[in-house]
């Protein structure tokens, strides 16, 4: 690269050559003005060519990301300047929603192939920058309006239940930057600080309680007795009394009273606070249970807890529930899948194999039931049965997202359900 | 209940390799029903030891001891499964991941089979098992996602052998798992009664116990990354050079049920025998 002359090809014939050598050199397609195309690119959306736009707006690659980015930000704000004052809040909503699309299509429709995880951290980064400046266009408004309530919706399924980003909906530390910690807002906080009564958000904060503990537990299989959850709070309690000793972060002096809890008590503490969380979580999930459009998902978690304390009936019962009524296939092959696992657990083995089948009859070919029931099969020596299951998985790519992922980081995600709803109040 | 054929457990072997001179002796794999074969890795410290002969082995099928056989290798065609973790740092350019598997189709002997798993949230069979040398068109190898460690060794462990052919198990892996509906106690149940000899490369982190539990159950271990997929591979197939095949007909015990198997050198030192902790007989 550092031989090629291109002052010498601007000044020849070769003109047009040393344009294209150049714009490839900086990962840029030649195009006229990225700043018409951003508006020409929203009118369209505005117009209602939902998909179109948001396809021609597509980055091709992590580089040009940033660069749309930039554009956005730059243009949208004019753009919306520019319209009539009864268009104001209609077209800072399209542009909420035209962001909130592209990043969606970017990351979980496909985006390009082969990224490095560099370039994945790299993408999800900017990807939460675009969001989060939508997020702020939308919040600047002074009361909070219907299409802005379906917006919050559709990017907190987005954020929580398929890009799994946990810090982002809760806030936290977000890492160190110029030595200093850095904290992120949680997205949930401005979705409820705008909309305090929507069910939706006390279940997904909700939620924070339940993210990975669930999925941990009931993948292996730890139950907890009353018993033993009674032990790891006592155990808890003690290594709260020595935190708050004078000597607390000392080097521990001969007095038993400041010896330091072992390796052993630390572990039971943290699983006595993890539980803890859990059951507070539970009273906020069942106070969830009379809103109807909420009542299968929240009987997965009650039925994943219930499991989790070592009530293997309750979790049935609320399994059974989803089985008879859910519209959702991801919640209706999470509560049968759920219902193999407590049987599993519970010894009832015939009972496991029809659970998963069933969710397999939802979901056909999902890697969790796959995998879950040739493991049974094989070990009850059915192994021609087994093979014969992974097989047909691999035979094929999955029809969909295997639910259980989705039951890892949270729950089923309804984006489609809610951009659908979006776009039809922009029309 | 049904047991499975110990035909299966003929399946069991090696080969890939070329033969040292002291394995010359050795007899030529006999396919048999009622034949059972065992991988056996003997270190002195972390040493491979190597020329040992039959007479310096001891084995116990359920307590009683067996008159073994010394297998030749050369004789025992291999399968070899990739089973490559995409969502740790193992793989972060796709184009050197397929350069990688051109390169470990080139390490293998005519009439070997290579097949390549490759796995993130989703396990993908990318290539399927095939002879090599193998066409490796290039595809895309996601690396994003969570990581569906248990799955995918579960999946692979559950393949069952070819008669007449070894199966050796490759896996990449930091072992970090935060997807899989498998737990770890599965991991172990199903590597016990695995045909699949497993191998881990660690590319990260700490070894943990239910990694090598597994690993050991089948005879393989966990082996910590020193370099790249194919330079990683061809030193598990270096260190499988140096393992034994025994074989014998068992005697003096019922032929279904669990067989716990017991190897031993039976020569001066101190040695760590690597063997499988048993199979079920049909």
């Amino acid at each position: 690269v550092g031989n090629l002359n291109i002052a010498g090809l601007l000044t020849s014939r070769g003109t047009s050559l040393a344009w294209l050598v150049l714009a490839l050199l900086l990962g840029h397609q030649p195009q006229a003005n990225p700043t018409d195309d951003v508006r020409e690119l929203l009118d369209s959306y505005a117009r209602g060519n939902f998909d179109a736009a948001v396809h021609a707006a597509l980055p091709p690659g992590p580089r040009r990301l940033k660069a749309l980015r930039s554009e956005l930000e730059h243009t949208a704000s004019t753009w919306i300047r520019d319209a009539s004052s009864d268009n104001v809040h209609r077209r800072r909503v399209v542009v909420a929603a035209f962001v909130l699309e592209v990043a969606h299509a970017f990351l979980i429709d496909g985006g390009p192939p082969g990224l490095s995880r560099n370039e994945s951290l790299e993408v999800r980064r900017q990807l939460q920058g675009m969001i989060e400046w939508a997020c702020d266009l939308l919040r600047r408004e002074g009361r909070p309006t219907p299409l802005e309530r379906l917006w919050f919706l559709a990017s907190l399924e987005f954020i929580a239940r398929e890009m799994g980003d946990f810090r982002f909906v809760h806030g936290g530390r977000g890492g160190i930057v110029n030595d200093m910690p850095v904290t992120v807002p949680g997205h949930l906080a401005h979705a409820r600080r705008r909309f305090p009564d929507e069910p939706r958000f006390r279940l997904i904060a909700a939620e924070r309680s339940t993210l990975y503990v669930e999925g941990r537990m009931v993948k292996n299989g730890r139950t907890v007795t009353d018993a033993e959850y009674a032990d790891l709070q006592k155990r808890a309690a003690a290594v709260r009394s020595w935190q708050r000793l004078p000597s607390f972060g000392l080097p521990t002096t001969t007095g038993r009273a400041t010896a330091r809890p072992g390796l052993a008590e630390l572990t039971a503490a943290n699983e006595a606070r993890v539980l803890a969380g859990l059951k507070q979580a539970a009273e906020e999930l069942r106070s969830l249970e009379a809103t109807e459009s909420l009542r299968e998902e929240v009987h997965l978690h009650l039925g994943a807890i219930a499991m989790i304390f070592s009530q293997p009936d309750g979790a049935r019962r609320y399994f059974d529930n989803i089985e008879r009524s859910t519209a959702s296939r991801c919640v209706a092959y999470l509560g049968r899948f759920l219902r193999g696992r407590v049987d599993e657990l519970d010894g009832r083995l015939p009972d496991a194999e029809r659970g998963y089948r069933a969710a397999l009859r939802i979901v056909p070919r999902a890697q969790s039931a796959t995998t879950a029931l040739a493991g049974l099969l094989w070990l009850n020596d059915r192994r021609s049965e087994a093979i014969a299951l992974i097989d047909d998985q691999l035979s094929e790519e999955a029809v969909m997202t295997d639910p259980w992922a989705s039951f890892l980081t949270g729950g089923c995600s309804e984006w489609p359900t809610f951009i659908a709803a979006l776009r039809a109040g922009l029309q | 209940v049904k047991r499975p054929s110990l035909a299966f457990l003929a399946a069991l072997l090696l080969a890939a390799l070329p033969v040292d001179s002291s394995q010359e002796q050795r007899l030529v794999f006999r396919a048999r029903a009622d034949l059972v074969v065992v991988d056996v890795s003997v270190f002195a410290g972390d040493t491979p030891v190597g020329g040992l002969t039959a007479t310096d082995f001891q084995l116990s099928d359920n307590g009683v001891p067996q008159r073994i056989e010394l297998v030749s290798t050369d004789a025992v065609p291999a399968d070899v499964s990739l089973v490559v973790d995409t969502s740790a740092s193992v793989v972060n350019d796709t184009r050197r991941f397929w350069e990688e598997v051109r390169r470990i189709s080139g390490m293998l002997r005519p009439g070997d089979r290579l097949g390549v798993t490759t796995f993130a949230t989703q396990i993908r069979q990318v290539l399927p098992m095939a002879p090599v040398p193998i066409e490796v068109t290039s595809g895309p190898i996601s690396a994003v996602g969570h990581s569906a460690v248990f799955d995918a060794l579960v999946q692979a462990m559950l393949r069952p052998g070819v008669p007449d052919r070894r199966r050796l198990i490759v896996a990449f892996t930091d072992g970090l798992d935060n997807r899989s509906v498998s737990d770890p106690a599965r991991l172990v149940e199903v590597a016990v009664r695995s045909d699949g000899l497993l191998n881990i490369v660690l590319t990260a982190g700490r070894a943990q116990r239910v990694l090598s539990d597994a690993a050991h159950a089948t005879g393989g271990e966990v082996l910590r990354s020193t370099g790249g997929v194919a330079e990683m591979s061809q030193k598990v197939l270096d260190r499988l050079q140096r393992s034994y095949l025994l074989q014998y007909v068992p005697e003096g015990v019922p032929r279904s049920g669990w067989h716990e198997l017991r190897v031993t050198v039976a020569k001066p030192g101190t040695f760590t025998v690597r063997a499988r902790r048993g199979y079920f007989g049909g």
